[in-house]
């Protein structure tokens, strides 16, 4: 396009800007009261504070700042700049090397400069060092990459400045250093070219292990992109401008402080600052996109045929009802495909690998093994889908991909879905974990299907019956059995502890048992078959224990062997087992509800009764409830416990209520019981 | 002779894969020969072991070939062929992690391979490309200097339960100047083997020096091509005791070989680095001065060191063997910020030195167990650490826990040092074990008990490094004691009557808490175990709840452990006190003795245990003696 032809500036004129811009450089502008000039790193760096400004924090988030800007193909690329401020020894030394992840498949990293800041200057680290590494990797083997940059010793005070350069994306929420932005795309572009081309998608927490300062996210789309976005967990500054060629939006948090650790708490997610983001019209496009992407992932091999038939051929299910048949498959899918993922190469992270695949390989991740349920369910004649989900975590309302694992579903004849998850079931009868329960999916279809949710499951549907039927001994010795009977899922979590090395087993229980008294001896146990799937879960523990009861003024005195047992056992009891702080925070996350149902019988010698304790409180809160007894039934003392996890998840708020149950449950399990004979005076 | 060794090496590469491709392994029933072992026949023996149908995996063979090739490069290659029946198993064996050095060698994997349904998978010979993963090990993903550390994923495709998942690889290391190399096969394994095999090959006229423990067969011996091939099998071998030890060698057939031409020679290879007398760098030395500032003696001095490196330097917790023979210099390890034990060593070694100390790197035979003289090998020694000495101050330095201890007998044992083996008197033999805890508690004024005690902490069981060593806080550690046999109670005032590095002896005025009255309106009192006793010193594998074991209890030294409690009841009276016990037997002795002296009553509890190893047939013994001790009867007193 031609030019306009430009106005000459007579030579006398320039000589006079020359002077004024000579005599403007000369001295500071002058600044209004109270103004203060625009922040360099170096006045950031010294108004971050030190140390005594952020008590137990070896290092500040000074300044950073994500600029993403998105192409019309969806290739995004983003300008990075990171400002932290070190501020004790301990901070030296723990950040002395810089890495970023990535995956080579789909996403590129550069880093560009960095730079140390110190006494006013800038020291430069050369970027040519960076070594580029295989990424340490477990369970999950996609040859992803790691890069490294060794600075030189820090000293507190020291700032670490830092510009980087991403282009590309990052599949799900399996990495951890966001996604990417835009520039014109090149021929070699289209491995960045994200899974939904042209879309465009973020989760962004305002929050780390550092307090930060400042934190700014910015989004610049093409003009025709439009975008759902929500701020949850906090406040957020933000704005939106535009031009005739970009939207441009902007959020920015100050002052964020680090984040909080507590026992069993959830992602980040759950209660950080974040801004979720998707260019994605609706649930309903994502959901056509996945079913489009992996349409041709779950086609049937004669191979694969066969063995579906035998598989139900064993089972007795050929020509059973589409739900059973569903069911054998899924128990063998869970059974027989391991949790190890090879790469597929391009595609991985987003596409399900083929059936024929996974049946080769005989191993995955939760989509390959979803994906090979579809396939063997397709194989039966059962209109079967893959589904993505959050495992643990919430998925807001915006069709971002806030999703970090995949299931399966299958269609039923009124058009609803039945879900299974072959990945969180082996050994476990359940067809999809009690643990997910609550828990958004979304299923791939070519209609397009919307968010949908797991229900609710009370704690009546993960039972663990605890019987113990025990006789003690005039010289204190009990002798008994446990009886341990789980549903939902604590049928999975019984299998688990009877599913380790076989020649093993009795010292798993007697460790247990030794909550009760290591004195324990004679363990035997009795158990289902971890992988028969005909019933729930049940043990049975017999043991014996010399001298358990104490002999104390010619009786005996005890406390409940069974709440013992339960107290000091993280799988068996969860929320009673755990040693939970005074106050929270942040929610807790238990995955699941449970209901303990525990009943002892104590059968006391000859002519000797026990005293009937005082019974507790009952509590009976929103998130929890506890109820004991004791009776005498003849020459049986009689011990019942009774506690309800009601959430899978507590607020803060809810939390006070949760632990008054525990406690509750607690000084049950530290009541003495005292029997003598013909009855304690 | 190099050139014959060469080849008979890359005979041996080229032979794997050319075995696997001709053992006719098709389609069908036959497993067939893979790289000279009859898989067929391996497995119908493990079938006829007893007890076949209820194991998690039983090892088909366990082998490992070691080439020392005239240049110094040692080639390493194991072949592993393992029936797995069970999810436990297949956790086991199916995925791999295998560590080696990119930067000095090579690995190369010649078999991954599945039997299953009557074939291999994916192939006889093929390995899949995505199966065999390079990853950075997660300690040094914040190291760069390490990076080329590599653990290789070996991921077995085609897995099914039940079935046979056969894996060889070869690391060849490029070690170039290493005089010698050592190592130690032990037979025994997780899962039992039907043939576990070890063999040892190199030029002729090296010598290698070895000892077989524990019935581990004698070698046979084979030379051909310029070397010479020593092999030590062992059939049917039971898999190791239950629970693991910590040195599996202790209780299970082994053999240990060397080609080190000595004990000095050896030592002169690990302290290589270490023994520089380069002076520090100006910007390193500043800093140490200024942390020395004013130290008044080589004891704060020492203190002041390892201040700095714990403040200074992380631990990167690697296997550090591969860079033994090339640390790096101090600057390095400080400018980085991190190292693995040998840099954190050499570091150490340095600022010591600096500091005016001396500094020699050590080694600890593992467990502090003998070793054999005759055979000079590193491969049963931990460390690096360092012996550091001043004006009265000698201490050890453990470089990746960052603690430096003045008690000698925490380094009771052999060491191996830059001039070789260091026997050294067994600690025990001037020193007895002693814990003893006493203390005198009345009715305090203010509700509770108060009263005055003493701590009496010798050998191994000193306290010296934690109550007021080089990393010591004395109150903080004896309150800690003290609320260990009293839940909720305090140190109110304290006083050393001995404190030396091998014997501590501390008096103290301590508070307890009463507790509430339980439904019967009684006061519970429980004498606990206390902290930095007995059972601190027992090994993490002793668990009470087992009433048999399969694998010896090695116990560092003889203990004894008292703890004696005087209570004057005040205007209350006893409602319970427990009855005198004693139990004697080959482990040692349990006795509880109650008098009453008075109006106040005297608690003895004691507990000693022998020394030594402790066979299974005799862990009876010893539980019965810690559970006496454990137990709540012989703890508890009742007042009312």
């Amino acid at each position: 396009m031609p030019q306009p032809p430009r106005p000459a500036i007579p030579s006398l004129l320039l000589g006079f800007l020359l002077v004024l811009a000579a005599a403007a450089g000369a001295g500071e502008p002058v600044l209004p009261p109270g103004d203060r000039p625009p922040p360099t790193a170096f006045t950031r760096l010294a108004d971050a504070g030190d140390a005594e400004a952020h008590p137990g924090a070896g290092l500040v988030v000074v300044f950073e700042e994500m600029v993403n800007r998105v192409q019309p193909s969806g290739v995004t690329e983003v300008d990075g700049y990171r400002l932290t401020k070190v501020l004790t020894p301990a901070g030296c030394r723990d950040n002395s090397v810089l890495t970023w992840r990535y995956d080579p498949q789909s996403s590129r990293v550069e880093v560009r400069e960095v730079a140390v800041l110190r006494d006013g200057e800038r020291l430069s680290v050369d970027v040519a060092a960076v070594h580029d590494l295989p990424a340490p990797q477990s369970a999950i083997y996609w040859s992803d990459r790691i890069q490294l940059l060794q600075l030189p010793r820090l000293r507190p005070g020291d700032g670490i400045e830092v510009r980087t350069w991403r282009k590309g994306f990052t599949y799900a929420l399996l990495g951890g250093d966001g996604a990417a932005a835009g520039g014109a795309a090149a021929d070699d572009d289209a491995r960045f070219i994200p899974p939904m081309p042209g879309e465009y998608f973020d989760i962004v927490l305002f929050a780390e292990d550092a307090p930060i300062v400042e934190k700014r996210y910015v989004l610049s789309l093409p003009a025709d992109k439009r975008l759902h976005a929500e701020v949850h967990n906090g406040a957020l500054y933000s704005s939106v401008a535009y031009d005739a060629e970009r939207t441009e939006y902007a959020w920015w948090g100050r002052d964020l402080p680090a984040l909080v650790h507590e026992t069993r708490q959830p992602a980040a997610s759950d209660f950080a600052p974040k801004v979720v983001m998707a260019t994605v019209a609706d649930w309903e496009s994502k959901s056509r996109w996945f079913f489009d992407v992996n349409r041709d992932q779950f086609d049937v091999t004669p191979e694969i045929r066969d063995k579906v038939d035998v598989i139900l051929a064993a089972a007795g299910l050929t020509g059973a009802a589409p739900e059973r048949r569903a069911e054998a498959l899924l128990h063998w899918v869970a059974q027989n495909i391991r949790y190890s993922g090879q790469t597929m190469g391009p595609g991985e992270g987003f596409i399900l690998h083929s059936g024929a695949m996974i049946f080769e390989q005989r191993s995955g991740v939760c989509k390959d093994i979803a994906g090979m349920l579809v396939t063997m369910m397709r194989a039966a004649g059962l209109d079967a889908q893959a589904a993505m989900t959050m495992a643990g975590s919430r998925i807001e309302d915006v069709p971002a991909d806030q999703f970090n694992h995949c299931v399966t579903a299958l269609r039923l004849p009124d058009g609803s879905f039945r879900m299974y998850d072959p990945t969180w079931v082996p050994y476990d009868n359940n067809i999809w974990s009690y643990s997910e329960t609550e828990q958004h999916y979304l299923v791939g279809s070519p209609q397009g299907d919307t968010l949908d949710r797991i229900a609710y499951s009370p704690p009546a549907e993960s039972p663990l019956r605890a019987v113990h039927r025990a006789t003690l001994q005039d010289d204190g010795t009990l002798t008994g059995e446990f009886e341990l009977t789980g549903r939902g899922v604590m049928d999975g979590r019984l299998r688990g502890l009877a599913n380790g090395r076989r020649d093993n087993l009795a010292s798993v229980f007697a460790k247990a048992l030794a909550a009760v008294s290591p004195r324990v001896e004679g363990v035997r146990v009795t158990h289902r078959r971890t992988d028969d799937f005909g019933g729930d879960m049940r043990i049975t523990v017999a043991y014996r224990i010399p001298r358990y009861a104490l002999p104390v003024d010619g009786g005996l005195e005890f406390r409940s062997p069974l709440m013992q047992l339960t107290l000091h056992d993280g799988t068996l009891f969860r929320a009673g087992a755990t040693a939970w702080e005074d106050e929270r925070k942040t929610d807790i996350l238990l995955y699941f509800t449970q209901l303990l149902d525990g009943q002892e019988t104590i059968r006391l010698p000859r002519g000797w009764r026990a005293t009937v304790a005082e019974q507790p409180d009952a509590v009976d809160e929103i998130y929890a409830a506890f109820t004991g007894a004791s009776r005498h039934d003849g020459n049986d003392l009689v011990i019942t416990q009774r506690f309800e996890s009601r959430r899978r998840q507590v607020p803060p708020d809810g939390y006070p209520g949760f632990k008054k149950a525990v406690d509750a449950a607690r000084a049950w399990g530290d009541r003495v019981f005292r029997a003598e004979k013909g009855g304690v005076r | 002779m190099k050139r014959t060794l060469l080849l008979c090496i890359l005979a041996a590469i080229l032979a794997a894969p050319a075995a696997a491709g001709t053992s006719g392994v098709s389609p069908g029933t036959s497993i067939g020969t893979s790289s000279g072992r009859d898989l067929d026949a391996l497995l119908a023996r493990a079938r006829a072991l007893p007890g076949f149908a209820q194991r998690d995996a039983v090892l088909l063979c366990e082998a490992r070939l070691v080439t020392v090739s005239p240049g110094g490069d040692l080639a390493v290659r194991t072949h592993q062929a393992v029936w797995i029946a069970t999810r436990s198993g297949l956790n086991a064996y199916a995925d791999q992690r295998v560590p080696w050095h990119a930067g000095t060698s090579t690995l190369a994997v010649t078999k991954l391979r599945t039997w299953r349904d009557g074939r291999w998978w994916p192939d006889a010979v093929t390995i899949s490309p995505t199966a065999v993963v390079e990853t950075l090990p997660y300690a040094l993903e914040y190291a760069a200097d390490y990076a080329d550390l590599r653990e290789t994923m070996l991921l077995h495709d085609g897995v099914e339960l039940p079935c046979l998942l056969e894996t060889e690889y070869e690391i060849v290391e490029r070690a170039g100047a290493q005089a010698g190399a050592d190592g130690l096969w032990v037979f025994a394994r997780r899962d039992p083997a039907v043939v576990s095999e070890f063999a040892l090959c190199v030029p002729v006229g090296v010598a290698v020096r070895h000892v077989e423990r524990r019935g581990a067969p004698a070698p046979t011996v084979a030379t051909a091509h310029g070397a010479t091939t020593r092999t030590w099998r062992l059939e049917d071998v039971p898999q190791h005791g239950l629970p693991a030890i910590a040195v599996p060698a202790a209780d299970a057939p082994s053999v240990l070989w060397s080609t080190w031409d000595s004990w000095q020679a050896l030592g002169a290879a690990l302290s290589r680095g270490f023994d520089d007398d380069a002076p520090l760098g100006a910007a390193l030395r500043d800093t140490l001065a200024a942390r020395l500032g004013n130290a008044p003696d080589d004891r704060s001095k020492a203190r002041a060191v390892v201040k700095l490196l714990e403040e200074g330097v992380r631990s990167v917790h690697v296997d550090d063997r591969p860079w033994r023979a090339a640390a790096r210099r101090p600057e390095r390890t400080w400018d980085t910020a991190y190292g693995h034990g040998s840099d954190r060593a050499v570091l150490a070694a340095a600022l010591f030195r600096g500091a005016g100390l001396t500094a020699a790197l050590r080694y600890r035979a593992r467990g502090g167990r003998p070793v054999d003289p005759q055979v000079p090998a590193a491969a049963e020694f931990d460390g690096p650490f360092l012996e550091i000495a001043g004006a009265g101050l000698g201490a050890f330095y453990d470089p990746s826990k960052g603690k430096l201890t003045e008690s000698p007998s925490a380094f009771a044992g052999p060491l191996l040092g830059g001039s070789g083996l260091i026997q050294r008197p067994d600690g025990e033999a001037t020193v007895a074990n002693l814990f003893a805890f006493d203390i005198t508690l009345a009715p305090s004024d203010s509700g509770g008990w108060c009263g005055a005690g003493s701590l009496r902490t010798d050998g191994l069981f000193s306290a010296h490094d934690r109550m007021a060593g080089l990393d010591g806080d004395a109150q903080g550690h004896l309150g800690a004691v003290v609320a260990s046999v009293f839940a909720g109670a305090t140190v109110a005032g304290s006083n050393p009557a001995t404190f030396r590095p091998e014997a501590v002896t501390y008096g103290f005025t301590a508070n307890v808490p009463e507790d509430e009255a339980d439904d019967f309106d009684r006061l519970r009192l429980t004498v606990g175990d206390p902290l930095g006793g007995l059972a601190s010193l027992l090994p993490a594998d002793v668990h009470l709840y087992e009433e048999s074991r399969s694998s010896a209890v090695l116990l560092p030294g003889s203990l004894v452990q008292r703890v004696r409690t005087t209570l004057s009841p005040g205007d209350r009276e006893f409602a319970h006190l427990p009855p005198d016990r004693e139990v004697v037997n080959a482990a040692g002795r349990f006795s509880l003795r109650v008098e009453r002296d008075g109006g106040r009553v005297v608690v003895k509890r004691e507990l000693s245990v022998a020394a030594g190893e402790v066979p299974p047939a005799r862990w009876p013994e010893l539980r019965a003696l810690l559970l006496e001790d454990a137990d709540p009867a012989n703890r508890t007193l009742l007042l009312r």
